[in-house]
């Protein structure tokens, strides 16, 4: 008798309700898994729990219910942070099969424009364009909201806090080889690598935070690897996917699948969490249900994709701090872990096994807690993803950390704005940026 | 159905967003944790759903709900096992979820809870203040007070620390009739007139509404300690139970598990290794340091000398959750080994806990189905549950149900020790209480509930229907 989570079971990527609904008849209605969801803590609705979801979705599958906005609304009402299917004793996959269920119900829901957006976002030419007009993007979403003025005046009031964009990208910053033009791979300090490593930059790191990009690139290469940029890939997907736009995410795919020489790199890793669950969670199954016609690579993929705090779990040797800060020892930090590494990827362990390591700050561990970012969900949700997140956000400044570091865009994007709002002080940084200003120990 | 009128009024007493009337938020008020009913399990929607922020408002809804004549459904988390949340005829869902707040009386070492908040909340809070709620159902994490109160709930600690009759002090509650009582007291004991807590702990929802509960706190015990202790077969683990009890131990839990329902949390008990025992006991102990590990060994040598081959003592606060984490899961795991089964809990005297076991899997051997038993054997209560293959229907169910009860109440045991009877059991509650039982019961609810508005089609049986002639509306 199989008990552990089987992926391939995943129904990502099936296109009829009625076979989606079919991962609901597990489902025996006990709420243990509304108890861990972010979304029914805040609003206490059962149509905002994992439970309700997933009985909407039976209905909807036996032809109970037919598709209309109040039903794409509620099954919408996710963060997609996989608490669901994590808590669920009876391996029901809930968190997938809302993902599923939105891409076949037609597009009826209010965030219509979101999914033209997220299906740029996902492409690769248009992509550094949509970055360029994020920002004014955002009231353009606001618009696409119910006609509740509440939300729409949340999402467009001037204190939003976004990162400034970056005037360059990654690509551009990534050291290259003066006569052809290519990029080069970063060395370990002693010139022979144990490993190759491929960084999957992601949008995150490609437009917004390039130099991060650059610090991550640094870090793996002192924990020893020879580090390559996988630069011709493209978004993940996952935007396009949680946007109910499966045809989106599966071109992403393809278009990553065939850029990636995956038998090249002994590691592929991600700066975002987010990134790690579409390439290692929702590749293989998308590529199974899809007719993807090399399926085999999705799994091959998925197999070598980390994110950062998991690779040096693993790589115990000392990597030294870039620059000595001002007042030594003075600093504190936390660490804010993933949903998508804690509960879709299965590992909230190795961050803060990293971050004991952390040489010059004092490390606060907290226990994780959603941030209510979800991708889109911060977006089309202002009101429910901001107090879902700032009961995080208390979570990790209430331990006297200053500076907040994690490995997911979208969680780096909410804790932005967040931290700032409950502390004008407090920061959030790449973890690659952390380990760069503070220092690991070896152990 | 709810007439235009009522349902105008309903909007007016709990104010924007308080009531649902769409398909889609109705859908999410038809179902709780039933896994079967002889009376089959479809889903019955409500005509609207109301969700209450306060007492009064509810108050004023039980009037409204007797001048126009429609029922009421209670409804806490929908956790329960037998339907008493489901609407059986349309009607009104009311769904204390927004009424939820708590306070802890330190000094009275008791707390003050509205119907709506969550079992482990009132559990964590107790503890922050060194004190102790030790009512634990296995869904403690999702349940509500208001529906543990209704239900009369049990759980894993029952065999040391009762059940939450035993911790409720006193209630504020409306009755069917409207009128609003105080039933009980603030005290730890009070002797003033008849004993209307107990009447409306465990009335299921079919007296009265739950609006607000005094609840008695302990000290918090200064430690705890949990033995594992695996069995080759079921019947040496079914002994082995009440022998620990026999033997003055104490325990706070002795849970019981048979190799099938192993089988399904395996993945969550690392103790176990590859090889799945044939049954196990969970016992925990709590109290003074030294005297808990001194009891802890003893049960351990009254367990090895009974046959368990395998123990392991865990007194980690981290072990422990685990542990009882993977018991908790038991329940809804079962579903892993069929996609359908019968759920029943039936417990008897002590003593007599193997035969029930052995019987119980007579009964499954006799109509060709797979039996899986849980349960808190230091109460004598069994979660026996009946696994129908996947493509077959539950033909037989109920035959193979009532078998099963006629043994339960043969060996001088109950139908029901905890789940209570709801929709599920209500065909069978004459095996137990007779007819006379029955009628006097249909008294007690014509008394507080004249109308027959709240939660009909429940507990008792058919002929004692309050509302036949109600048909809900169709919404859709
Ligand atoms: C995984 C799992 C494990 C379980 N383990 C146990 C266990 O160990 N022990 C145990 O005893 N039970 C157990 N149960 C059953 C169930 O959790 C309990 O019966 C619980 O008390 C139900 O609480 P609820 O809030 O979900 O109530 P609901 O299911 O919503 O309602 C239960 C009944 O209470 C009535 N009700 C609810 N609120 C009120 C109110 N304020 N006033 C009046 N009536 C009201 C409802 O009408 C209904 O009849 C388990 C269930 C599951 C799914
Ligand atoms: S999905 Fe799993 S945890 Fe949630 S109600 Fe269903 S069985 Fe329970
Ligand atoms: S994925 Fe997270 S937010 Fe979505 S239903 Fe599950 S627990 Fe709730």
């Amino acid at each position: 008798m199989t008990t552990k989570r089987d992926k391939s079971a995943s129904p990502v990527g099936l296109t009829s309700i009625s076979r989606i609904a079919e991962s609901t008849d597990a489902c025996r209605r006990c709420g243990l898994c509304s108890s861990v969801c972010p979304v029914f803590d805040v609003l206490g609705l059962e149509c905002a729990s994992p439970r309700g979801k997933l009985q909407l979705v039976a209905a909807a599958g036996q032809g109970d219910l037919s598709c209309t906005k109040e039903l794409e609304k509620a099954l919408c009402l996710c963060v997609g942070c996989g608490a669901c299917s994590e808590r669920c004793p009876n391996l029901v996959m809930a968190k997938e099969t809302l993902l599923a269920a939105k891409q076949v119900l037609p597009g009826k829901r209010p965030g219509r424009v979101f999914r033209i957006a997220a299906g740029l976002m996902s492409r690769e030419k248009t992509i550094s364009h949509a970055a360029g007009i994020a920002k004014s993007l955002r009231p353009l979403w606001a618009s696409s909201l119910p006609d509740d003025q509440g939300l729409v005046m949340r999402l467009a009031k001037p204190g939003a806090r976004f990162p400034k964009l970056a005037e360059t990208n990654l690509k551009k910053i990534w050291p290259r080889n003066e006569k052809n033009g290519k990029p080069v791979s970063l060395m370990p300090r002693d010139g022979s690598p144990n490993a190759i490593a491929g960084i999957f930059p992601g949008c995150i790191h490609t437009y917004l935070t390039p130099k991060a990009g650059i610090s991550l690139a640094r870090v793996l290469a002192a924990a020893g690897f020879r580090v390559d940029l996988l630069e011709n890939t493209g978004c993940c997907g996952l935007p396009a996917l949680s946007a109910g736009n499966t045809k989106q995410a599966q071109k992403a795919m393809a278009h990553n699948l065939d850029v990636i020489d995956i038998e090249k790199y002994s590691v592929i890793v991600t700066p975002c969490a987010s990134c790690a669950a579409m390439l290692k969670v929702h590749y293989p199954a998308l590529a199974s249900k899809t007719g993807y016609n090399q399926a085999g690579i999705a799994e091959r993929l998925a197999a070598k994709v980390q994110v950062l705090s998991q690779v040096l779990a693993k790589h115990t040797g000392k990597i030294a701090q870039r620059e000595k800060v001002t007042k030594e020892g003075t600093e504190t930090i936390a660490y804010h872990t993933p949903c998508h590494l804690a509960k879709a990827l299965g590992d909230s362990t190795s961050g803060p096994k990293v971050m004991q390591r952390i040489e010059n700050a004092g490390y606060r561990q907290t226990k994780p807690a959603c941030c209510g970012q979800g991708g889109l969900f911060g977006v089309e949700n202002p009101e429910i993803s901001g107090k879902i997140g700032s009961k995080a956000a208390k979570i990790l400044l209430g331990t006297g950390a200053s500076t907040v570091a994690t490995e997911c865009s979208g969680c780096y994007l909410q804790l932005y704005d967040l931290l700032w709002r409950e502390n004008r002080k407090a920061e959030v940084i790449w973890l690659a940026e952390a380990i760069e200003r503070f220092g690991l120990a070896g152990t | 159905m709810i007439e235009p009128n009522a349902l105008k009024k309903l909007g007016e007493i709990l104010g924007p967003g308080g009531l649902i009337k769409d398909a889609v938020g109705l859908t999410c008020y038809s179902y709780d944790a039933m896994p079967y009913s002889p009376e089959g399990n479809q889903r019955v929607m409500p005509d609207a759903v109301a969700l209450p922020r306060d007492a009064d408002q509810v108050c004023e809804i039980v009037s409204l709900a007797n001048e126009f004549r429609f029922p009421i459904v209670p409804r806490g988390a929908g956790t329960g096992m037998t339907g008493g949340a489901r609407p059986t005829m349309g009607g009104l869902v009311l769904a204390f979820s927004r009424m939820n707040n708590m306070e802890i009386l330190d000094k009275d070492l008791t707390a003050r809870v509205q119907p709506g908040v969550i079992t482990s909340r009132i559990q964590q809070e107790a503890e922050r203040a060194g004190l102790f709620y030790p009512p634990d159902p296995a869904s403690s994490e999702a349940c509500t007070i208001g529906g543990n109160i209704a239900e009369n709930a049990g759980g894993l600690r029952a065999v040391k620390y009762g059940v939450t009759r035993d911790y409720v002090l006193g209630l504020d509650a409306v009755l069917g009739d409207a009128t609003r009582i105080k039933a009980g007291a603030k005290t730890v004991k009070s002797v003033a007139g008849l004993d209307m807590v107990s009447l409306l702990a465990g009335s299921e929802g079919t007296l009265g509404l739950v609006l607000e509960a005094w609840l008695k706190l302990l000290p918090l015990p200064e430690s705890r300690c949990t033995l594992l202790a695996l069995f080759e077969t079921a019947d040496q683990a079914a002994s082995a139970a009440p022998a620990i009890l026999t033997a003055r131990l104490d325990p706070t839990a002795l849970e019981f598990m048979d190799r099938y329902t192993i089988e399904c949390v395996a993945d969550q008990l690392d103790e176990l290794g590859t090889n799945i025992p044939g049954a196990m006991l969970l016992v925990e102990l709590d109290g003074g340091i030294g005297d808990t590990k001194r009891r802890i060994r003893d049960v351990r040598s009254i367990c090895t000398d009974l046959g368990a081959y395998n123990t392991r003592i865990s007194d980690s606060e981290e072990a422990r959750e685990q542990l009882w984490k993977a018991r908790k899961a038991i329940s809804p795991a079962l579903g892993k080994l069929a996609p359908f089964k019968i759920d029943e809990d039936v417990a008897v005297p002590r003593s007599r806990l193997a035969e029930l076991v052995r019987g119980a899997g007579e009964i499954g051997l006799k109509n060709g189905l797979k039996c899986a038993c849980y349960g808190h054997a230091g109460d004598g209560n069994l979660h026996v549950n009946y696994l129908v293959p996947a493509g077959e229907k539950p033909a037989g169910a109920e035959k193979v149900a009532r078998e099963l009860f006629e043994l339960a109440i043969s060996l001088g045991g109950t139908i029901s020790g905890e789940h209570g009877i709801g929709t599920a059991k209500r065909m069978y509650l004459e095996l137990e209480t007779g007819r006379a039982g029955l009628d006097i019961m249909a008294s007690v609810k014509q008394a507080l509930d004249p109308k027959g508005i709240m939660n009909p089609g429940k507990l008792l049986p058919k002929d004692y229907d309050t509302m036949p002639g109600y048909v809900r509306k169709n919404t859709e």
